[in-house]
């Protein structure tokens, strides 16, 4: 779980942050405070769904989900 | 213990004799004729609409909220500027002059603040006969309506901040005129298809939209009687407009659905019960 959350991380604080200055932990709303645009939003979600190896319901993409790195690993990878 | 003819507060819904049928009662009584998805309104739904919207109008000018005065009909120009052919082409009606009636209250709002710059957030409150090709006979959506909106221009965190005080406080007054009601993050239906779908699915992980729904029969059926929604940059990059300071003006709206928040007293308190509202009151 330790090693999918600092992948998830990596991508996110290497490839996503709208500022790259700015480092996102495991608990940083995504959403909330401009962290990643709505583009990188859709890269997001296809790089999760690259991740566990499935597509994921258009029910399950929501912000209690994704709202945090925490929270999308508790979701879709503690599965 | 609840008297014979008295409202139970904690559930209307187990003692109100008119759920059995309120609409036929409400057709009956002439308050509410509908002919598909037209319907003309009685002198007492007509006054319960007025009724609520003055609440809304009080709690937009306690916020501080400037009106601003919007015809029912709209340049198609402003609607091709806000997008909104793009989102739903077969929506609006055109009028044989070019022009458009309004399908929505806000984008008024958003074409008088084009070009400017605000030294400071803003509210505005404005009304509009508005009117959709909507297609369906559901109760309550009708292809014309009364839309009273509160518009919220400013930095992202402020705008988000109001949108979160505004469900707090509609969901407390919906509450406290006996409505049963649930606040759920919704999406456009009109995104389902295509590209729009992609906007769908970040309107639901990014909770832009909240949408206000009252119980209004006892098997539970649901009618959205507003909604609470932000728009990011969306609006103020169209329409070229920002914050003094530099910064993106991000936008959000509150839109109330007059008839559908009329439609759900009666329905609720039956018509009786939600007349009485304005006669309490005027008395």
């Amino acid at each position: 779980m330790s090693d999918v959350r600092e992948k998830l991380l990596g991508f996110i604080n290497g490839e996503l942050l709208t500022d790259p200055t700015r480092r996102a932990g495991v608990d940083t709303p995504l959403f909330e405070d401009g962290w990643i645009d709505s583009l990188k939003i859709l890269k997001l979600i296809a790089y999760v769904e690259l991740m566990i190896g499935r597509n994921i319901p258009e029910d399950e993409i929501v912000m209690k989900n994704f709202r945090t790195v925490a929270t999308i690993t508790q979701h879709f990878v503690s599965k | 213990m609840t008297r014979a003819g008295e409202m139970n507060v904690a559930d209307p819904m187990m003692h109100n004799p008119t759920m059995d049928n309120p609409m036929a009662r409400l057709s009956s009584l002439g308050e509410w004729v509908a002919d598909g998805s037209e319907v003309v309104l009685g002198p007492g739904m007509s006054a319960l609409v007025n009724w609520i919207d003055a609440k809304f109008v009080g709690f937009a000018l306690k916020a501080g909220a400037r009106e601003l005065p919007v015809s029912p009909l709209i340049e198609r120009s402003v609607l091709e500027r806000a997008g909104y052919f793009e989102s739903f082409p077969a929506g609006v009606v055109e009028e044989s002059d070019g022009g458009c009636m309004t399908p929505a209250t806000c984008y008024h709002c958003y074409a008088k603040l084009a070009g400017s710059l605000l030294p400071e957030p803003g509210v505005w409150t404005c009304i509009a006969h508005c009117r959709r090709n909507e297609r369906t006979a559901e109760p309550g959506r009708l292809r014309t309506f009364t839309m009273r909106e509160i518009v919220l221009v400013g930095p992202a965190a402020w705008v988000r901040e109001r949108k979160q005080q505004w469900m707090d406080r509609i969901l407390a007054f919906a509450k406290s005129v006996q409505l049963i009601v649930e606040l759920e993050p919704a999406t456009d239906p009109f995104f389902d298809r295509g590209e729009a779908r992609g906007r769908k699915l970040l309107q639901q992980i990014k909770e832009l939209k909240h949408e206000l729904r009252a119980q209004v029969d006892a098997k539970g059926t649901q009618l959205a009687v507003s909604s609470f929604n932000l728009h990011e940059a969306f609006f103020s990059r169209r329409f070229g407009f920002g914050l003094a300071d530099g910064r993106d003006a991000d936008s959000g709206c509150v839109a109330f659905g007059l008839e559908r928040w009329a439609l759900a007293l009666a329905l609720t308190l039956g018509p009786d019960g939600a007349f009485r509202l304005v006669e309490q009151e005027h008395g």
